[in-house]
C-alpha cells in the first residue's frame, strides 16, 4: 500500500496533482513535448539537454523565470509555459 | 582567404567601424584600400557598442558635423535595404536630480536653436513615450530622431560594402611595424613579417592607435578608456521602446554616465558608471572582466527607472576600451610623417560619427568632394591631429 | 540579503569527481563545501532519483552516489544542493571569491583559498535535419527522465535511441532496468569485436560492466542498428517519426536504403560529451583541444590537478572527458592538493596520493581505448538544409552561419558577432560544436576557431541576485 505522495500544483492555470518531486519536464511533457515558442521562427521546442545548460525547457515558476528540468514539483506552484495548452490563462 | 598583396594605395590599419568606414569611403573614391585587422573585424571596442546615432547632447561645436553623421547612417539604411537594423527610436534624457533640469532645459534650447526637434518631457510625458520608465525622474529631454543600429551587422555591412567596391579586407593580421624613410610612409609589416609598401597608411586602431603611431615616433596623446555594458535575457519587443540615457552637465566623457536600451534582438542593454575611475594603458590587454562596483551600479540604475524590470535575468556582460583625446574630439587628419594619417579617438561616441569620419577622411587623402565644404573646413578645425602642438 | 561562507576549499559540482574532491580534501583538514545545481548530490553517474518507489532507487549507481556523499559530509563537507554558481574571480589575496544562486532566488557569495572545479560534462550535441522538433532530447535527457522521474517516459509513442559510443549502451540498459520499452537502437559505429576483446583483455575489472551493457541492450529489446545514423526526425509541432540509413563506407548514410519509423514519441540522441569548461575558462587557465577528451579541456597535470592558475585544480570530466573512475580518481588527487595548497602544506601525503596517480593513469588509459573504439565524430555526416537551425537559442540557421563565413569569419567569435550563434541563453554551449564544424569545412581548425569565452554571469541569473552576490563580493551592501 502506498501513501498518497500526490500534490497539487497550479499548470497555467489549471489546477493538475502529480507525485511530489517529480521533475517539471516530466509532468509538462506528459501534456506535450513542447511549450516554448523559439524566438525568430516561432517553432516550437521543449526539454533537450535535461541539466540546466540548454535553456530550451524554460517556464515560469512562481513568477520567476526557471528551467523546468532542475525544478522539482511541490505543492502550490505556479507553472505557466509560454506555448502550452492553455498557456498564458 | 586571399594572400596579402605587396602593395596598396592606402592601408587601413583597424577593421573597428571607424577603419571600415574609412575603408568604404576610400573605396568609394576608387583608391581600393586594404584593411588590415589584428583579430576579427569589429570585435573590439565597435562590438560592443551600445551604436547610439544621434546628435543629441554631444555639444554644440560639433553639432552640424554630428547631423551630417546621423544623416550618412540613415541614408546607408535606405540605400542597402537596412541589413543592419537602423531604426530611428529617439531618446529620453532622464533627470533625477532637480538640479540637473536647467542643464537638460539649456541643451534643448540651443539644439532646437540651431534647428532640432527635440523637448522637455515631464515625468508623465516621459511615461506616455516610455510606459516602463515608472522611476523617480523629475523631468526628461526627448530627441525624437535619435537612432541606433546593430552594431555587429552595421560593421559587416561596412565591410562588404567596401570589399564590393573594390577594398580587400585581413582579419588577424595584426600590423607590428610602420616603415618610415625619409620621414614619408612607405608601408606596414605584419607580425608574420609580410610588408605591404603603400603611399598612405591611416591609423585606426581605436585605443591602440597611440601604441602604433609611437612605431613612427608620433606621439599621439590619446589614451585608454575602460567602457562596459549588461545584457539581460530576451525580452518581449517594446518592453523598452527609446535610447534611455543621463542628461548630465557638459562634462564630457570622463563623467558619469548611463545608456540603457533593448536591441532588436529583446535584449536590454545597460551601463552606469557615477563616478569613472582613469584606466591605466595596460588594461585594455588586461581587463576582460567588468567590476563588481559597475554591475551594482549599473542594475540599481536600471532597477531605480524602470521597477517593472526586477525579476529579469542578467545573460551577459563585456569590456571594452575606447580611445580617449585632451578635448574629447577625434584626432582625424594627416600626422608629421608624411603619408601617414591618424583617424581615432573616438571618446565613446565613434560609431555615429564614423561614416562622416570616412568621407572626411578619404577626401583628405585622394582630394575627392566627400563632403560639403563648410563641414570639411569645420573638421579640418575640430579635428586637426596638431591641434595639441607638436605631435611628432 | 545575501549568505556569505568563508572557506580554504570550494568545490564547483557534487558529481564523483567534486564529492572525491570535496572528502579528499576535508580529509586534509581544510574546511570544505562543496556546489551542485541539482536538487540532489551525485552529479550525473549517481543521479538520484526523486520517487521512493522508483526502481532505481536501490541501483548500485545511486547507492553509491548517496555513500560518497555522506562520507563527504561525515568528513565535515558542507554539500550545498541547488546552488547555480554564476560567477568566479580571483581576489587580491590570491584566493577565490564565488558568486552564487540558490534555488533560483538566493544570493550566496563564498570565500576560498582554493578552488576546485568538477563541473562534469554535458552531451556534444550535433545537429540534423528536425533536431529541435519537442520529443527530440538529448540521452541524457531521457536517461534523467526515467531515472528522476516515475520510470517511464512521459510522452507517449516509440522510444529510439540513437548517436555513437559506450554511452549510449549506458542509456539503453537504464531503459531496461525501468521496464521501458526501447524501440530501436541507432549506433554509428560497428565497434571492431577483437579491439573491443583486446581492450577489455588489459582492464579485465571492466568485463562484468561490458557484459552487463551487452545483456540489457538486449533485454531492452531495441531492434539493434550497428551501423546505422538518424537521418531526418519528422512532425509538425512535435516529433512522430524518425528516418534511419546505414552508413557507407565513406562513412555516410546511403540515401537509397532509408527506413523509416513511425509513430515515435522520444528520441534520444546522444554522439559523447564535452566538458562543462566555463568556470575554468572564465578564470583564464589554459584549456587545450583534444578530440578524444571531449574536444576544449581544461589542462591540468595529473599528479596533482592543477591547473595553469594558482589555487584553481579541476577534476573529473572538466579536465577530459573520462567517465566515473577518472573522475573519482582525479577528484581525490586534486582535493588533497587543494586542501594541501591552501593549508600552506607543501603537499599531500604521498603515501595516499600518489597510487592513486597510477590508478589514474590506468583509468584514463581505458577511457582513451573506448574512444578509439569509438572514435568521436569529427562532425555530423549530414547534409543539412540551408534553413537548419544550428543555433536553437537564437533560431540562427546554417545558411546564415555559411554566410558568415563567407564574409570573413573566421572565428566562432566572428561568427556570433555576425549570426548571434551563441549570443543567446545557453552561450554557445549548444552551437558551438555545430559552429566549429561549420568553421573546420571552411578550413579554420577547431583550434584556431576558438570557442565562446565566458563571462559574468556563467548562467541567466536574476538581477536582484546578481547584485546582491557582488555586492558582498565588493564588501559592502
Ligand atoms: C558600452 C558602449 C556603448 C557605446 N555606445 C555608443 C553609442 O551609443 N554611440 C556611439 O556613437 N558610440 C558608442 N560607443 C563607442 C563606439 O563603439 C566607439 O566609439 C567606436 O566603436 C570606435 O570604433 P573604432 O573603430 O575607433 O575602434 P575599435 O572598434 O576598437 O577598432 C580598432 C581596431 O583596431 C584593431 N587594431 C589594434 N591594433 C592593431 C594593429 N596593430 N594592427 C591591426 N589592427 C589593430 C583592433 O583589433 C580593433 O578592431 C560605445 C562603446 C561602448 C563600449
Ligand atoms: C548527460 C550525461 C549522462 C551521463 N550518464 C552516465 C551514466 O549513466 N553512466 C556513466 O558511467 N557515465 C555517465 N555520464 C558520464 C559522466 O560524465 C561521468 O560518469 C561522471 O559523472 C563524471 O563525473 P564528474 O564529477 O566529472 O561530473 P558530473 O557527474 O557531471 O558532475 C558535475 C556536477 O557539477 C554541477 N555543476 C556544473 N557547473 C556548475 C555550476 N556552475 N554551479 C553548480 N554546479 C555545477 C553539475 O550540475 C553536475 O551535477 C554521463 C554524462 C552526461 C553529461
Ligand atoms: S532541458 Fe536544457 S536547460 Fe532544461
Amino acid at each position: 500500500m502506498s501513501e498518497d505522495r500526490t500534490i497539487g500544483v497550479i499548470l497555467d492555470g489549471v489546477p493538475s496533482r502529480c507525485a511530489e518531486g517529480l521533475p517539471l519536464t516530466s509532468l509538462l511533457a506528459a501534456r506535450a513535448p513542447g511549450w516554448r515558442a523559439s524566438p525568430r521562427a516561432g517553432a516550437p521546442r521543449g526539454m533537450f539537454c535535461g541539466m540546466g545548460l540548454c535553456f530550451e525547457c524554460m517556464v515560469e515558476v512562481d513568477g520567476r523565470p526557471a528551467r523546468a528540468c532542475l525544478e522539482t514539483a511541490r505543492e502550490g506552484m505556479k507553472i505557466r509555459t509560454a506555448t502550452g495548452p492553455g498557456a498564458g490563462s | 582567404m586571399s594572400a596579402l598583396p605587396r602593395t596598396a594605395e592606402v592601408i587601413v590599419v583597424g577593421g573597428g567601424v571607424v577603419g571600415l568606414a574609412t575603408a568604404l569611403a576610400l573605396a568609394e573614391a576608387g583608391l581600393a584600400p586594404v584593411v588590415v585587422e589584428a583579430k576579427s573585424f569589429g570585435g573590439a571596442v565597435t562590438g560592443g557598442s551600445l551604436a547610439g546615432i544621434g546628435a543629441h547632447m554631444h555639444g554644440l561645436p560639433e553639432y552640424d558635423l554630428m547631423r551630417a553623421a546621423c544623416g550618412l547612417w540613415r541614408d546607408l539604411a535606405t540605400d542597402t535595404g537596412n541589413p543592419f537594423e537602423y531604426r530611428a527610436q529617439g531618446q529620453i534624457g532622464f533627470i533625477l536630480d532637480p538640479r540637473d533640469v536647467a542643464s537638460g532645459e539649456t541643451w534643448v534650447r540651443e539644439e532646437r536653436a540651431l534647428g532640432a526637434d527635440c523637448r522637455m518631457l515631464t515625468p508623465a510625458e516621459a511615461s506616455e513615450v516610455e510606459p516602463l520608465l515608472t522611476g523617480p525622474i523629475v523631468a526628461a529631454t526627448f530627441a525624437p530622431d535619435t537612432a541606433t543600429v546593430n552594431p555587429f551587422l552595421a560593421a559587416r555591412t561596412l565591410l562588404r560594402r567596401a570589399c564590393e567596391k573594390g577594398a580587400r579586407a585581413f582579419e588577424h593580421t595584426p600590423i607590428t611595424a610602420l616603415t618610415v624613410e625619409d620621414d614619408r610612409i612607405r608601408g606596414v609589416q605584419t607580425a608574420s613579417g609580410e610588408r605591404i609598401a603603400a603611399a598612405h597608411v591611416v591609423l585606426a586602431a581605436g585605443p591602440w592607435t597611440a601604441n602604433l603611431a609611437a612605431m613612427a615616433n608620433v606621439a599621439l596623446p590619446l589614451v585608454p578608456r575602460q567602457a562596459q555594458c549588461l545584457a539581460s535575457v530576451r525580452q518581449p519587443p517594446d518592453t523598452l521602446r527609446r535610447v534611455i540615457s543621463a542628461v548630465e552637465d557638459a562634462g564630457g566623457v570622463n563623467s558619469g554616465y548611463t545608456q540603457i536600451q533593448q536591441a532588436q534582438s529583446g535584449q536590454i542593454l545597460f551601463n552606469t558608471v557615477t563616478a569613472p575611475t582613469a584606466t591605466p594603458p595596460e588594461a585594455k590587454d588586461q581587463i576582460r572582466e567588468v567590476p563588481p562596483g559597475f554591475v551594482v551600479e549599473s542594475i540599481d540604475m536600471l532597477l531605480r527607472l524602470f521597477p517593472a524590470l526586477a525579476q529579469i535575468e542578467l545573460l551577459r556582460s563585456w569590456v571594452r576600451f575606447e580611445a580617449v583625446s585632451p578635448d574629447h574630439r577625434f584626432l582625424a587628419g594627416p600626422l608629421p610623417v608624411a603619408g601617414l594619417w591618424v583617424c581615432a579617438g573616438d571618446n565613446g561616441s565613434g560609431y555615429c560619427r564614423a561614416l562622416m569620419l570616412g568621407r572626411y577622411m578619404a577626401g583628405r587623402i585622394g582630394g575627392g568632394a566627400s563632403l560639403p565644404d563648410a563641414l570639411i573646413e569645420q573638421a579640418g578645425r575640430l579635428y586637426d591631429p596638431a591641434r595639441f602642438g607638436e605631435v611628432a | 540579503m545575501t549568505a556569505r561562507l568563508h572557506v580554504d576549499v570550494a568545490v564547483i559540482g557534487a558529481g564523483p569527481g567534486g564529492l572525491a574532491a570535496a572528502r579528499a580534501a576535508a580529509e586534509g583538514g581544510a574546511r570544505v563545501v562543496c556546489l551542485d545545481l541539482f536538487a540532489a548530490a551525485g552529479g550525473q553517474y549517481h543521479m538520484q532519483p526523486t520517487q521512493p518507489e522508483s526502481r532505481f532507487a536501490q541501483t548500485p549507481q545511486v547507492l553509491s552516489g548517496r555513500d560518497a556523499a555522506r562520507a563527504a559530509r561525515s568528513a565535515g563537507v558542507e554539500i550545498l544542493t541547488r546552488t547555480e554558481v554564476f560567477w568566479v574571480a580571483g581576489t587580491e589575496d590570491g584566493g577565490y571569491c564565488l558568486s552564487a544562486c540558490q534555488a533560483g532566488a538566493e544570493a550566496l557569495s563564498i570565500r576560498a583559498t582554493t578552488l576546485v572545479v568538477a563541473s562534469g560534462a554535458m552531451e556534444r550535441p550535433l545537429p540534423f535535419p528536425g533536431w529541435t522538433l519537442p520529443g527530440v532530447i538529448g540521452a541524457g535527457a531521457a536517461q534523467r527522465l526515467l531515472k528522476t522521474g516515475t520510470g517511464a517516459l512521459p510522452v507517449p509513442g516509440k522510444a529510439v535511441l540513437a548517436g555513437s559510443g559506450p554511452f549510449l549502451m549506458a542509456v539503453a540498459q537504464t531503459f531496461a532496468k525501468a521496464g521501458q520499452p526501447l524501440a530501436h537502437f541507432v549506433e554509428y559505429r560497428r565497434p571492431n569485436p577483437r579491439a573491443t576483446a583486446r581492450l577489455l583483455a588489459r582492464h579485465l575489472r571492466k568485463l562484468a560492466e561490458a557484459f552487463g551493457l551487452l545483456r540489457d541492450l538486449r533485454r531492452s529489446g531495441a531492434e539493434r542498428h550497428f551501423g546505422h545514423i538518424v537521418t531526418r526526425a519528422l512532425g509538425k509541432d512535435r516529433l512522430e517519426a524518425v528516418e534511419i540509413a546505414p552508413i557507407d563506407a565513406s562513412g555516410r548514410p546511403d540515401p537509397a536504403r532509408v527506413q523509416r519509423i513511425e509513430g515515435v514519441g522520444t528520441l534520444a540522441i546522444g554522439y559523447g560529451f564535452q566538458p562543462v569548461t566555463d568556470v575554468t575558462a572564465a578564470l583564464g587557465a589554459d584549456h587545450g583541444f583534444d578530440p578524444a577528451l571531449g574536444g576544449w579541456h581544461c589542462i591540468v597535470d595529473p599528479a596533482t590537478g592543477a591547473s595553469s592558475r594558482p589555487g584553481l585544480y579541476a577534476a573529473g570530466e572538466v579536465s577530459g572527458i573520462g567517465g566515473a573512475s577518472p573522475a573519482r580518481l582525479s577528484g581525490r588527487i586534486a582535493g588533497s592538493h587543494a586542501a594541501a595548497a591552501a593549508l600552506g602544506r607543501a603537499a599531500p601525503d604521498a603515501a595516499i596520493v600518489a597510487p592513486l596517480a597510477a590508478e589514474l593513469a590506468a583509468a584514463r588509459g581505458f577511457a582513451r581505448g573506448l574512444a578509439a573504439l569509438y572514435p568521436p565524430l569529427p562532425d555530423l555526416p549530414l547534409d543539412l538544409a540551408p534553413d537548419e537551425v544550428l543555433c536553437r537559442c537564437e533560431d540562427v540557421t546554417l545558411a546564415e552561419v555559411r554566410a558568415a563565413v563567407a564574409d570573413g569569419a573566421r572565428e566562432t567569435f566572428a561568427v556570433k558577432m555576425w549570426t548571434r550563434a551563441g549570443m543567446g541563453p545557453c552561450q554557445g554551449r549548444i552551437c558551438g560544436a555545430a559552429i566549429a564544424a561549420e568553421l573546420r569545412r571552411a578550413g579554420t581548425r577547431p583550434e584556431a576557431a576558438g570557442f565562446n569565452r565566458p563571462h559574468l554571469p556563467l548562467r541567466p541569473t536574476p538581477l536582484p541576485v546578481v547584485r546582491a552576490a557582488l555586492a558582498a563580493e565588493r564588501g559592502s551592501t
